[in-house]
């Protein structure tokens, strides 16, 4: 079944495991039955391993990520990262969300080196770690530059350098091309893609574009909603990282198919 | 947020300044124009309304006495003035990250602006004397309000989504407060400022008019009922000055501060 990957080998626990997770909200008047986002969720994610969460809108995905952050408890069940349960996981999760998040006072390299300054990093040897890695994310010569000055996409991949620098084990993405336009979102799809095959991460990624999500992922995990379930699990046996040419491949086609098949059975009011 | 604003670079930017500026001048100079022409024309009495060449003599006639009050009431300006900023500054810290000190306190901070100043000058007068000090009590008392309410707010206004990525990224309390919300507040503290800046002059006239042994205020007060009527004017052009040239000051250090903010337009370029 889903999650049962890191049993497989037997011996490494997977790098992030959730397991009959459950989460609500206290009801907000009294005789009100309490609102249940997500239930019993279990899904485990390898260290080096890419999964996507699709779903249509309000399915509780979101929720779950902030979950698997450490940003909300679960209910019921629980999160493990490295084999440890219910640890505290503030600060070992990288998050990186649909909006930039940037603060606009910083410098794209003040910005960068956010987690590692919060870590405590003397501020030149941060400086040089985030400076380091700039060209590689498409930042070379605009790293004294103020956020405001950037386009979206570039906002975007400070924003993901941000996230990865602390080297945390796990990276949850939300949604994070949403917001941009087709063409750059093809473009950093791409360079994410490349990027991320160099890390070692367990990566999650939370989206509502089927491409995408068959583009990057080792496996594809079908949500539901009201409550959010995972209702399907399908592996990508395409070799990573894949160029966009991929959507044409017959195999491409055919999982897209099964995915936008799962999402139709369920789906929601939209997507 | 229109207090951002970004700060001119180089010389080119002042010819944009001079265009900025002259409208404003052009009305002061037709207003003034206009009150010399109507003083002259209808032949008003000089101690009931001089003209503005008949003020602008006087200032140059008692500029040493002008200078010595200005001298007096500056002094409580200033020293009001900061301790209202470190005050106004350390209470709406202490209210931001103590919840009871909010509920508990911060009633009372917005319930005593409705005690006119007015009133209270005069048993500061009593309890604690003539001297500068209770001046400089006025002065804080007036200043303070603004500082604490625009601070208390812009530390309330952090975007909870930019707080959740600090936490992500493994951040404290504390550092959530030092890295995001004190940032995220400090244009609020300079609005606050720049009104704290104008009503301190303000609160020293009044400290000064309840009973003082100088200062602009008292100069006004003893001149009126002389009917020295264009040395009060004089003393109220000599305030003014002083009202927007801490304004300005306050105005400098802001720019300087947020030279790094994004302008009020045109954020964010895709």
């Amino acid at each position: 079944m889903i999650g049962a990957d890191n049993r497989i080998d037997g011996v490494t626990p997977s790098r992030l495991e959730v397991r009959e997770m459950a989460r609500s909200f206290p009801a907000e008047r009294r005789g009100e039955a309490p609102g249940e986002v997500l239930r019993d969720i279990s899904l485990s994610v390898r260290a080096g391993e890419f999964v996507a969460i699709v779903g249509p809108s309000g399915c509780g995905k979101s929720t779950l990520l902030n979950v698997i952050a450490g940003l909300q408890e679960p209910t019921s069940g629980y999160v493990a990262l490295d084999g440890e349960r219910n640890a505290r996981r503030l600060g070992l999760v990288a998050y990186m969300h649909q909006r930039d998040l940037l603060l606009p006072w910083r410098t794209v390299l003040e910005n960068a080196r956010l987690g590692l300054e919060l870590q405590g990093m003397p501020l030149n040897e941060a400086n040089r770690r985030a400076g380091d890695l700039t060209a590689r994310f498409g930042l070379g010569g605009v790293e004294q530059a103020y956020p405001w000055r950037l386009s979206g996409g570039m906002r975007q991949r400070v924003a993901l350098l941000r996230a990865t620098l602390p080297d945390q084990g796990v990276l949850l993405l939300d949604e994070p091309f949403g917001a941009l336009d087709a063409i750059t979102r093809a473009d950093l799809q791409q360079w994410l893609a490349d990027v991320l095959d160099r890390e070692d991460k367990a990566v999650v990624l939370v989206t509502h574009d089927v491409e995408e999500a068959l583009l990057l992922a080792d496996r594809v995990l079908v949500m539901s909603s009201s409550p959010g379930r995972i209702i399907e699990n399908i592996t990508v046996d395409l070799p990573r990282p894949r160029s966009s040419e991929v959507v044409t491949d017959s195999r491409f086609v055919e999982l897209k198919r099964r995915l936008l098949a799962a999402l139709g059975l369920h789906r929601g009011a939209a997507l | 947020m229109s207090i951002l604003t970004t700060p001119p670079t180089g010389s080119r930017n002042l010819a944009r300044l001079v265009g900025e500026w002259a409208p404003a001048l052009a009305i002061g100079l037709v207003a003034i124009a206009i009150w010399e022409f109507a003083v002259r024309i209808f032949d008003v009495q000089r101690w009931l309304l001089p003209a503005p060449s008949v003020i602008a003599g006087e200032i140059g006639a008692s500029w040493a006495l002008l200078m010595r009050h200005a001298a007096i009431t500056g002094q409580e300006v200033v020293i009001g003035f900061l301790v209202a900023a470190v005050a106004g500054v350390a209470l709406a810290t202490a209210i931001t990250l103590s919840r009871l000190l909010e509920r508990s306190i911060y009633p009372f901070v917005i319930a005593s602006q409705t005690i006119p100043i007015i009133t209270i000058a005069p048993l500061l007068l009593v309890w604690i004397g003539p001297d500068i000090t209770s001046k400089v009590i006025v002065v804080a008392l007036i200043s303070f309000f603004p500082i604490v309410v625009n601070l208390v707010d812009g530390l309330r206004a952090t975007d909870r989504e930019m707080a959740d990525m600090l936490r992500t990224l493994g951040a404290s309390r504390m550092q959530v407060f030092m890295k995001l919300k004190v940032p995220m507040a400090l244009p609020y503290l300079f609005s606050g400022l720049k009104i704290a800046a104008v009503v301190a002059v303000i609160g020293a006239v009044i400290g000064e008019w309840v009973g003082a042994q100088g200062g602009l205020g008292w100069l006004m007060r003893v001149s009126a009922p002389q009917f020295q009527t264009a040395r009060v004017f004089a003393s109220i052009v000599v305030l003014s000055a002083m009202a927007v040239s801490l304004f300005l000051v306050v105005a400098a250090v802001e720019r300087w501060a947020l030279r790094n903010y994004p302008r009020a337009t045109g954020q964010g370029s895709d």
